[in-house]
């Protein structure tokens, strides 16, 4: 039987195509067949194409689905908003964790500040207002010059001006500086914790440093000594400069 | 209203990431519009009444705006007319009966030739005789005889290979040509 599809679709292959369009110029038999074979698929599309298509009804349905399908997005908006804002507080927690100071003191609103001449007006005025015993602290020997006393609830800081560049050493009862950060152990400071400053603990209260890094490693040892206090035993003397990386 | 806007993009691409990479989805409603009139058709060749037929086409529009985000763009046509077979088969399902899908060779034991004379004349019973081959076949006469779709598209709508669309064709033209036929010589 001859594969009449391949050869009006054009699917058939040449060489076979040739031989049969030879055979169809000799043979009205196949002439008639082909005829045939057209017309009943000519036949078949008009009266299939021909029937009566009800697109009015139809289009009608498609306009009303596709007007209260602004419903149905609207009802999954719900969720997508949930999904939406699951992703930004993942992202906003990664942002937040990456951003963050690994260590850092319990230190909450500012209250009060007052420019200062004097460390020993400072301390006095700081003690006043935060309840807190402040060391008297001075950068003289690194030429630092004190600024300004800043006070919170539960926290004070001393500003210092050193070398164009400010410095604040801040200082609270409370601290979180093992959460994040293990300190570093410098032969006669107390342990060194890294975030965006440096920490660490004094006799009473919980020291933090923060500014540019090379004038905060500069002047660390200048502040321990006069916040901490080592304990006596063999190799805690002071020696050398210390010098703690700042990880920013 | 710009973190608004943030936020909403952020919920597109948590529900759908492959959007990041798409183009713009074209409107649902003007996109099918064209393609009403052909669904329609190969719905009325589906069932036994024009209102049948229309009632599986707005099933089938129904199912087709709820997938519009999954369609990837491509073979509309097709696409519409895989939901409208899924649409048809639940149909029949929910009535107790099933596609048959008789498509054994035996059926054709056809050796007449294709007659012009035939289809002039019998034109009208062509249709009567095309609904009673079995599905398979039927679909397949529909979309490549009637709606004049490529094997390609066929195949994709079928959900079978190009192949089995040609043999379905060549068995579905000769089925139907056989009971044309039978009609004739009755």
């Amino acid at each position: 039987m001859i594969d009449w599809q391949s050869y009006v679709d054009g699917t058939m292959n040449s060489a076979e195509r040739e031989a049969l369009n030879r055979q169809i110029q000799s043979d009205v038999r196949l002439q008639t067949e082909l005829n045939g074979f057209k017309a009943f698929r000519t036949a078949l599309k008009e009266k299939g194409q021909g029937i009566n298509a009800r697109t009015a009804e139809i289009e009608q349905a498609l306009v009303q689905i596709g007007s209260s399908g602004a419903r149905k997005p609207a009802r999954r908006m719900g969720l997508r908003l949930a999904l939406g804002s699951a992703m930004l507080a993942t992202l906003a927690f990664a942002f937040f964790k990456l951003s963050a100071d690994p260590i850092n003191l319990m230190v909450d609103d500012k209250v009060a500040q007052r420019s200062v001449t004097s460390e020993s007006d400072a301390a006095q005025w700081l003690a006043l207002q935060t309840n807190i015993p402040v060391p008297k602290v001075s950068l003289e020997e690194d030429g630092g010059r004190l600024v300004k006393a800043v006070a919170g609830h539960s926290w004070a800081s001393y500003v210092f001006e050193i070398s164009g560049s400010e410095v604040s050493l801040i200082m609270s009862k409370e601290d979180r500086f093992d959460e994040f950060s293990d300190p570093d152990q410098i032969k006669g400071l107390p342990p060194i914790y890294h975030g965006k400053g440096l920490g660490w603990r004094g006799s009473k209260l919980s020291y933090y440093l923060l500014g540019p890094s090379d004038v905060c490693n500069s002047i660390l040892r200048t502040l321990c000594n006069q916040t901490y206090k080592p304990k006596r035993g063999p190799g805690s003397s002071f020696q050398g400069p210390a010098r703690a990386k700042i990880s920013l | 209203m710009a973190a608004l806007r943030l936020l909403r993009m952020l919920a597109e691409i948590a529900h759908n990431p492959s959007r990041m990479f798409m183009k713009a989805r074209p409107d649902f409603e003007n996109s099918i519009r064209p393609e009403l009139p052909v669904l329609y058709r190969v719905a009325r060749r589906m069932v036994s009444s024009d209102d049948e037929a229309a009632d599986l086409v707005q099933q089938t529009l129904l199912k087709s705006f709820q997938a519009w985000g999954r369609f990837d763009g491509r073979h509309l046509r097709s696409w519409l007319i895989q939901i409208l077979r899924n649409e048809n088969r639940m149909r029949l399902r929910s009535k107790g009966r099933h596609e048959t899908e008789d498509i054994s060779d035996n059926d054709i034991a056809d050796t007449s030739f294709w007659d012009e004379v035939h289809w002039r004349h019998q034109a009208n019973q062509l249709l009567v005789e095309l609904d009673k081959l079995a599905p398979e076949f039927r679909i397949a006469i529909v979309l490549c005889d009637i709606e004049e779709m490529s094997y390609d598209e066929v195949a994709i709508a079928m959900d079978i290979p190009v192949g089995t669309v040609r043999s379905r064709l060549s068995r579905g033209r000769a089925l139907l040509r056989k009971k044309l036929t039978e009609v004739i010589n009755d």
